[in-house]
């Protein structure tokens, strides 16, 4: 039996805490940048859509919208730190967990409804990203 | 126009954006000739994204907004099959097909 690890192997094995904690945090910040990016929309003039140059004004005078942009940024970088330690068709369903802390703290904090409805299309977008992660692809394999 | 159309209308169009953003990315990887090009057409792309998105987050829920913008990976898939040649399996055809109809609910109960 060779030290490196079947695949079969890799993929029961514990996983390293580091990795764990970029899932989560990658969980979370996504769930940071739609909330506080909603929440900083919502200060924008109600003709924003209609009034491109008057919006744009409003977003550089907005602290929130920089909020937004430090967030992503933040999450970006996390993002390539979890790539580091797996593979996107691993790391990318588990993160599409976002879909529902998403609305569960847009349900607490911006009292958005959780119908039966969104949560039935929610399911269906998981199983869906679920089953496209799980496609093969033409990805280069890690030397 | 119905405010609420007009912002899953354009989160539509961001999820085409996304698509276009990814597939010149894509393009600057197997273009190195051309790719700051390529780099560039997608950074506008993003940044124009952004900006759509900010509107539709105006008009709409965000939980809704967000989970919608699971399109993106349908919009991917079918530029990157009449763009790029790639193709998609039976496999990525359900799950692309799971994703629309629950596109579809989340944009009914907007």
């Amino acid at each position: 039996m060779g030290s490196d690890p079947t695949p079969s192997a890799a993929a029961t094995r514990k996983l390293p805490t580091r990795l764990v904690l970029g899932l989560i945090a990658a969980i979370v910040l996504d769930t940071a940048v739609q909330t506080v990016w909603k929440r900083a929309a919502l200060t924008l003039p109600a003709d924003a859509a209609t009034d491109p140059v008057g919006a744009a004004r409003a977003v550089l005078a907005r602290p929130l919208f920089l909020a937004v942009a430090v967030l992503i940024g933040l999450q970006m970088v996390n993002w390539l730190k979890v790539l580091d330690d797996a593979d996107v068709s691993y790391a990318l369903p588990i993160t599409a967990l976002s879909y529902v802390s998403v609305a569960a703290v847009s349900a607490v904090w911006l009292h958005e409804a959780v119908t039966p409805g969104r949560i039935a299309g929610m399911v269906l977008i998981l199983a869906g990203v679920f089953l496209v992660s799980r496609t093969d692809h033409n990805t280069l394999p890690a030397r | 126009m119905n405010r609420t159309l007009l912002g899953l209308g354009l989160i539509i169009v961001c999820a085409v954006i996304e698509g276009l953003a990814q597939i010149a990315w894509k393009t600057a990887s197997v273009r190195p000739d051309r790719s700051r090009l390529w780099i560039g057409l997608g950074v506008v792309a993003y940044g124009t994204e952004i900006a759509l998105y900010t509107l539709a987050l105006t008009l709409v829920d965000v939980s809704v907004a967000f989970a919608m913008g699971s399109l993106s990976f349908v919009s991917v898939a079918i530029l990157s099959r009449l763009l790029l040649g790639e193709r998609i399996s039976w496999m990525r055809g359900a799950g692309l097909l799971l994703i629309l109809t629950g596109v579809a609910l989340m944009g009914g109960e907007a």
